[in-house]
């Protein structure tokens, strides 16, 4: 029924009293903002806990929401803003990473390799494991502001535009930030550049 | 990947685009189940808190629309009209009531100088207060025994009262008197000799047939004020006759001292017939009112106090003369 209806659409709904429209919103944004989350914090519990608020925070301030504000600008920049907030958070704390180490002994593995991947080849499974470690790594080691502006490229395919309005900032430096985290991963992963062609 | 290029990126290079299929190829994780259902039962709480807005949300969205607001304003002002016309209605209707007094004084003592006493001439006026002073006292008891209406009975009350007040002058003379304009245009000569009518009417009419005994009895003491104002005044001139019953407050001040000197030179009508004018103007409405017991009974009362008023009357109203039929 709500299927091909826009977010805006069903926001209006929702603010009406429809509960199925904030259902179809939840259902159609619970993942993409998750995986947002969790490569932005790298903490599967971090990102549960900051999921469950970023929609709170959408049922709380629903009536305040207007038809003009495109939905998924309204929704990543509650989200960012509780990445943002929890990453500043975890600077004052000492927290491990998921690409530290657990044990201070070196043969031990990192977090990364606790998560896990899907069934592939073994060999396959193996090189994309090492590339999506390494890519996982790379991601982590950007700025906040570079990383959140190439998640939200990359992944949520946004425009800059977009990416503009949710960070708060001009389009241009959008644009600036996302070619200096490119720059900067091309240079973390340059020795993976072989084994990333080779991967499928 | 050119897409991305085009937008502002600039790196279309072969590394980029390797790296850019890794990254795409990293699986999406599936949030956990663990929420969802607090979210939903959120969701649902706020729904319904959006659904049905408070009373008062509503009374007061409602009276924030631009129409109900004019609405307001509107109402506000024709009741401020309506409330301040009221008022000034209200306001008006006493200098009426003292001005009708003033012109049935006038007019009453001009008809009664002309009917009558032309031979007497100004002997009559000096010898009037003497009469009403026998008047004031067999008046009532006359009335009392044709009708015993309250208006009777509520006269000789005011002469207990009023006896004491004219010998505390100074006390007297602060108040202003209403009916001071009467006794001055009484005085001084109104020049008009015929009862107006209209005024009466007016009065008149203002009243139904139950509140004609009161008006009666409300007229009958204004005009034993006034008779007794007069009174007063004609006293001032002659302090040998005995103290009048009845002497309110307002009728004798220094001024209307000095006009009642000055206009006992002229033509003071004779309290009976002044009285007998008034019912003869209520007589004369209860009649085209359709009211012919009221109409008579007030007849009966001018008949006590001057038969021929009470020919004439009958004899030159139509209605009055249908009742009498």
């Amino acid at each position: 029924m709500f299927n091909d209806t826009a977010d805006e659409d069903l926001m209006v709904m929702y603010q009406k009293g429809e509960v199925r429209a904030f259902e179809v919103l939840l259902s159609r944004h619970r993942k993409p903002v998750y995986n947002f989350i969790l490569r932005f914090v790298g903490d599967k519990e971090t990102a549960e806990d900051l999921l469950q608020e970023a929609f709170m925070r959408v049922i709380k301030g629903a009536e305040a929401y207007k038809r003009q504000a495109k939905f998924t600008t309204w929704l990543y920049t509650i989200a960012r803003n509780l990445c943002v907030d929890q990453t500043r958070r975890r600077k004052h704390r000492k927290h491990a990473s998921l690409d530290a180490p657990m044990d201070t002994s070196e043969e031990s593995g990192t977090l990364m390799d606790v998560i896990p991947g899907n069934e592939m080849a073994s060999d396959r499974k193996s090189v994309n494991k090492q590339l999506h470690e390494q890519m996982q790594r790379a991601i982590g080691a950007l700025s906040d502001e570079q990383r959140e502006v190439f998640l939200m490229r990359e992944f949520l395919d946004m425009p800059f535009k977009q990416i503009a309005d949710v960070v708060g900032v001009p389009e241009n430096t959008v644009k600036s930030r996302m070619r200096y985290a490119l720059e900067k991963l091309r240079l973390e992963l340059d020795e993976y550049k072989d084994l990333a062609k080779a991967a499928p | 990947m050119t897409s991305h290029d085009s937008g502002g990126d600039g790196d279309d290079d072969a590394q980029l685009k390797s790296l850019r299929a890794v990254w795409l190829s990293m699986p999406d994780e599936d949030p956990p189940e663990r929420g969802l259902a607090e979210l939903m039962a959120a969701a649902r709480v706020k729904a319904e808190q959006m659904a049905k807005p408070s009373l008062w949300q509503r009374l007061a969205a409602l009276l924030r629309r631009p129409p109900v607001l004019a609405l307001a304003t509107v109402l506000v002002l024709i009741g401020g009209a309506v409330f301040i016309g009221q008022r000034h209605s209200k306001m008006e209707v006493a200098p009426e009531a003292s001005d009708q007094r003033a012109r049935m004084n006038a007019e009453s003592a001009t008809s009664s100088a002309a009917s009558g006493s032309a031979a007497m001439g100004p002997a009559n006026t000096l010898a009037a207060p003497e009469a009403p002073a026998g008047a004031a006292e067999s008046a009532p008891a006359d009335m009392e025994s044709a009708q015993p209406t309250p208006a009777v009975e509520a006269k000789p009350e005011p002469k207990k009262h009023e006896a004491p007040k004219i010998e505390a002058p100074p006390r007297v003379t602060h108040r202003p008197p209403p009916s001071s304009a009467g006794v001055k245009t009484a005085t001084t000569g109104a020049p008009t000799t015929k009862m107006n009518d209209s005024v009466m009417e007016k009065s008149a009419l203002s009243t139904d047939s139950k509140e004609t005994k009161k008006s009666d009895s409300r007229g009958f003491d204004g005009t034993n004020g006034l008779i007794e104002g007069t009174l007063d005044e004609n006293q001032s001139t002659d302090k040998s006759s005995p103290p009048p019953p009845a002497a309110p407050a307002e009728a004798p001040t220094a001024d209307d001292r000095a006009g009642g000197t000055k206009g006992a030179a002229t033509a003071q009508p004779q309290p009976e017939v002044r009285r007998a004018q008034q019912y003869i103007a209520q007589a004369k409405t209860a009649a085209a009112r359709g009211d012919c017991a009221a109409a008579r009974t007030l007849m009966k009362r001018v008949a006590s106090e001057d038969a021929a008023s009470y020919r004439k009357a009958i004899a030159n109203d139509a209605a009055l003369k249908k009742c009498f039929e």
